[in-house]
C-alpha cells in the first residue's frame, strides 16, 4: 500500500501542451519527369558501351596496323638482303672479268708511276702496254669457268633479279 | 487382426480409379520425396563441387598449360648467320632469306598432280617430289632453301598437305673465289669446312623466337598473349683475304696447272710484317653455291694446308740460314763444288746438272741450286743445327692459322736420323711441309727474322657495324736481323742472270726468292715416283722491304717440272698485281720512258 501511495505522491506533474502548427491545405509538389533522366542514363550508357567498343577497335586497328609494318619491315629487309646479294654478285671479279672480255677490254698493263718533285721516290716505271688477250679469266673454256655462274645453281642471277 | 466367424465378409473394397495427375496426399511419402531430393541434390552439387575443384585445383596447371599449347603458337626465328667480308670489306659471304617447301603425305590428296604442280614451280623433277611425296611419314622436305619468291608462289598454290616455312640460305656471291679459305655450311646452315666452320661458333648467332596466340583459323589474336624473343644475328668476319688479288692468284694458278697438264697447284700470298693471308688458291677448286655430295674430296681440300709435299730446293733457304746464323759461312765463302758428294758409303748426292767442279761462293751455291754445295754446308753444320732451325721454322706443327684441317707437316727427330736424312733434310727432301709453312718460312726471313704466325681474321664487326680488330699473336725471332738480311741478298742472286729463278724477275720490283724441284714420293713401294714432280717458286718482293710474299707450288707438271719454269711465271703475275693493289711504289729504275 505504501508503495502505491509512495508512486501516487511522485507522479510527475502533467506536461504543458505543445502548440503544434495548425495543418492547412498546400498546393501539390510539381512531380520531376522522369523521362529525361532516364534518356540521360541511357545515352550514358550507351556512349560508355560504344567509347568502351571504339577504344576496342582503335586499338585492334593499331595492333593490325603494327602487324603489318613489321611484316612490310621484314619483306624490306629480306628484299635488301636479296639486292645485296645480288649487287655482290654483280661485282664479283669473274663476272666483271667476263663481261670486259665480252666488251673486248683487256686488263691494264704496268703503270707508269711519276715521282713528283719533292717527292721521296725517284723511281718512274715503265709503262707496259694492256695484255690482250691474257686477261684474268680470258681463254677460259665454258667449262674451266669458276665464277659460279653455270646452270645447276638454285639461285641462277636472271632468273632470281626477274622474280618480285 | 482375427476375422469375428460367421460374419459376412464385406465385399472386397475396389480400390479407386488412379488420377494420373492427382498428387499423392500421403505425407509420409512426401517427406520423403523431399529428403531423397535433398540428398540428391547434395550429392550433384557435392560432385560438381568436387570435380571443380578437380579441375581448378588439382588440374589447373595442367589443363592451363594444354589450353595454352592449343592457341598458343611458337614460331622460330632463325638467327642470320654472320656476314664475310675480305679486307677490303666486299661479301665473300651472306645469308639471304629463302623458303623451304615440306609437306605431310598423308593430307596430300592426289599425289601426282601435286608434284606435277610443284615441279614447274620448284625447278625440281616432278618424279623426284612424287618419290618425296610417297614417304610414309607426317613429315618431308620437298626442298629446302629456294628462293624465297617461289616458295611464296607455291604458298599461293594452297595445295592441301603442302607448307612453305621461312629459312635462310647461304650464299657466295664470288662463286668459287676462296671456296676452300671460305668452307661451306650444311643444309642445316652449320659450318663443315674452312672460315665458315672455324668460326661456326661466332658466325651463327643466337635463334630466337615469338610467342602468340593464335584463333581457330591461324590468326593471330591481337591482343592476345605474345611474347618476341628477338634473333640475335651472328657475328660479321674481315678476313685479311683481298677478293681481287684471290682471283687474280686463282686464275693465273689455273692457267699454270692447266698450261703444264699439272694435277693439282696452290698459292699463298702473305703480308711479312703482319702475317695476314693475302690470298690461298687452290686447283682444283670447286663453287660452295653448288655443293653436293657428288663435289669431290680433292677441289673440296684446302691443300695450300692440308696437303704436304717434300720441299725440295726451297728449304735450302733454311740450311743456309742455320749455316749463315751459325757462322758456317758468309755469302762470299768460296768453295770448291763438286757435281757429286759420297755422303754416306750408300748414298752419293748429286746436281741436278754434272759439271766439273767449281770454284763457288756461297751464294752462287744457293742461286744455281745446287744440291753439292749446299749439303757440303749442312755436313759442316752438323744434324742437330740443321733439325733445330727446321723446328725453329716452324715445321713439324701446325702454323696456328684459323682454318681446320692443318697439317704440321712431317720431320723427323734429328736422334732418329739416318747418315744420308742429313743430305736429305739440308735439300729438301725427307721432310714434309705444307705451302703455308713454307711461305711462312720465307715470310720470317722478310721479315727481318722475326716469324709471324700466319692468320686469316683482321677483325670482327660489332652490330653497330663498327669493326674490332682481331688480336695478333706476338712475333717471334728465329734469325738475327743481319743474317735474314744477309740471306735476303743470296736470294735476289736466284732471279739475278745466272740463278734457277729468272722467271719470276719483275721489272718494277726487286725480288728475292727460291726454286724447288722435288721429286714425289712413292707411297705404296716406298722410294720416289719416277717422272713425278712437285716444282715450286718461293719468295717475296721489293726485297729491300717486303710487301708480300708469294709461295707457287705446282704438283705433278708434266710439261716441264722445273720450279723456275713452272712456278716462278705465276709468282710474277701474282706479285705484281698483289704489289700494285697495295700501291707499292716501283723501286727499280724505268728501262725506258715513253
Amino acid at each position: 500500500m505504501s508503495t502505491t501511495t509512495t508512486a501516487r505522491a511522485q507522479r510527475p506533474a502533467p506536461r504543458p501542451q505543445l502548440q503544434l502548427p495548425r495543418l492547412r491545405a498546400v498546393a501539390p509538389i510539381s512531380r520531376v519527369p522522369r523521362l529525361p533522366f532516364l534518356l540521360l542514363t541511357i545515352a550514358a550508357i550507351v556512349a560508355g558501351v560504344f567509347g568502351l567498343v571504339a577504344l576496342n577497335v582503335s586499338v585492334n586497328q593499331q595492333s593490325f596496323q603494327i602487324s603489318e609494318l613489321q611484316d612490310q619491315n621484314r619483306l624490306a629487309e629480306a628484299r635488301w638482303t636479296a639486292l645485296q646479294a645480288d649487287v655482290d654478285r654483280l661485282k664479283a671479279p669473274a663476272r666483271i672479268a667476263k663481261a670486259a672480255k665480252s666488251a673486248k677490254l683487256a686488263p691494264a698493263g704496268r703503270p707508269r708511276v711519276v715521282a713528283l718533285p719533292g717527292s721521296q721516290g725517284r723511281a718512274v716505271a715503265t709503262p707496259g702496254a694492256a695484255t690482250s688477250p691474257a686477261a684474268p679469266g680470258a681463254g677460259l673454256t665454258r667449262g674451266d669457268d669458276q665464277s659460279g655462274w653455270t646452270a645447276g645453281d638454285p639461285f641462277p642471277l636472271k632468273r632470281y633479279l626477274a622474280e618480285p | 487382426m482375427p476375422q469375428a466367424r460367421g460374419r459376412k465378409r464385406p465385399p472386397p473394397r475396389r480400390r479407386p480409379q488412379r488420377r494420373p495427375l492427382r498428387p499423392r496426399r500421403r505425407r509420409v511419402n512426401g517427406r520423403r520425396r523431399l529428403l531423397a531430393l535433398l540428398i540428391l541434390s547434395v550429392l550433384a552439387f557435392m560432385a560438381i563441387s568436387g570435380r571443380l575443384i578437380v579441375l581448378q585445383v588439382f588440374d589447373a596447371g595442367s589443363l592451363d598449360q594444354a589450353a595454352a599449347r592449343q592457341r598458343t603458337t611458337v614460331i622460330d626465328l632463325p638467327a642470320t648467320r654472320g656476314r664475310i667480308f675480305d679486307r677490303n670489306l666486299n661479301d665473300l659471304a651472306i645469308s639471304i632469306p629463302a623458303r623451304s617447301v615440306w609437306a605431310d603425305p598423308r593430307l596430300v590428296k592426289d599425289k601426282p598432280g601435286t608434284a606435277a604442280r610443284l615441279a614447274k614451280v620448284l625447278g625440281v623433277k616432278k618424279a623426284t617430289l612424287a618419290g618425296r611425296l610417297a614417304s610414309k611419314g607426317r613429315f618431308v622436305y620437298l626442298v629446302r632453301r629456294v628462293p624465297k619468291a617461289r616458295g611464296d608462289i607455291v604458298q599461293r598454290l594452297n595445295l592441301p598437305g603442302v607448307f612453305v616455312e621461312g629459312a635462310v640460305a647461304r650464299r657466295y656471291p664470288s662463286g668459287s673465289v676462296a671456296a676452300q679459305v671460305l668452307g661451306f655450311v650444311d643444309i642445316d646452315g652449320n659450318g663443315q669446312a674452312g672460315i665458315e666452320q672455324q668460326y661456326d661458333g661466332l658466325l651463327r648467332g643466337n635463334a630466337g623466337k615469338i610467342l602468340l596466340e593464335r584463333d581457330p583459323q591461324g590468326r593471330a589474336i591481337p591482343q592476345g598473349r605474345r611474347s618476341l624473343e628477338p634473333a640475335e644475328p651472328g657475328t660479321d668476319l674481315v678476313l685479311t683475304i683481298d677478293q681481287h688479288l684471290q682471283y687474280v692468284t686463282e686464275q693465273a694458278l689455273f692457267r699454270a696447272v692447266r698450261q703444264h697438264k699439272a694435277k693439282a697447284g696452290s698459292v699463298v700470298v702473305m703480308s711479312p710484317p703482319t702475317g695476314e693471308v693475302l690470298a690461298m688458291a687452290n686447283v682444283p677448286t670447286f663453287d660452295p653455291n653448288r655443293i653436293t655430295a657428288r663435289t669431290k674430296a680433292e677441289a673440296r681440300k684446302n691443300r695450300a694446308i692440308a696437303d704436304v709435299f717434300e720441299p725440295g730446293s726451297t728449304n735450302k733457304t733454311i740450311t743456309a740460314a742455320a749455316a749463315l746464323q751459325h757462322g758456317i759461312v758468309t755469302p762470299r765463302t768460296e768453295t770448291i763444288v763438286p757435281d757429286n758428294i759420297p755422303l754416306c758409303p750408300e748414298k752419293t748426292f748429286r746436281d741436278s746438272h754434272s759439271h766439273a767442279p767449281e770454284l763457288m761462293t756461297f751464294a752462287d751455291i744457293v742461286a744455281k741450286s745446287s744440291n753439292v754445295g749446299t749439303i757440303m754446308a749442312a755436313r759442316d753444320l752438323g744434324r742437330e743445327r740443321l733439325y733445330k732451325a727446321e723446328l725453329d721454322f716452324g715445321y713439324g706443327r701446325k702454323s696456328g692459322v684459323d682454318l681446320p684441317g692443318e697439317s704440321p707437316g712431317i720431320v723427323r727427330d734429328a736422334k732418329s736420323w739416318y747418315c744420308t736424312d742429313l743430305g736429305t733434310n739440308a735439300i729438301g727432301q725427307g721432310v714434309a711441309v705444307t705451302v703455308l709453312q713454307m711461305a711462312s718460312v720465307y715470310a720470317t726471313v722478310a721479315n727481318h727474322g722475326v716469324l709471324r704466325a700466319p692468320t686469316l681474321l683482321r677483325g670482327t664487326v660489332d652490330a653497330r657495324g663498327h669493326i674490332a680488330k682481331a688480336a695478333r699473336k706476338p712475333g717471334r725471332r728465329v734469325l738475327s736481323a743481319r743474317t735474314a738480311k744477309s740471306l735476303s741478298k743470296i736470294l735476289e742472286g736466284v732471279v739475278k742472270e745466272g740463278g734457277t729463278g729468272t722467271q719470276a724477275a719483275m721489272e718494277e720490283w726487286r725480288v728475292a726468292g727460291k726454286t724447288g724441284t722435288a721429286r714425289k714420293p712413292d707411297n705404296v713401294r716406298g722410294g720416289y715416283r719416277p717422272g713425278a714432280y712437285v716444282g715450286s717458286f718461293i719468295g717475296y718482293a721489293p726485297a729491300e722491304k717486303p710487301a708480300v710474299v708469294v709461295a707457287v707450288v705446282i704438283d705433278e707438271p708434266t710439261r716441264g717440272y722445273y720450279g723456275g719454269s713452272v712456278a716462278a711465271p705465276v709468282f710474277r703475275e701474282v706479285t705484281g698485281t698483289a704489289l700494285r693493289r697495295l700501291g707499292v711504289v716501283p723501286t727499280l729504275p724505268a728501262k725506258a720512258v715513253r
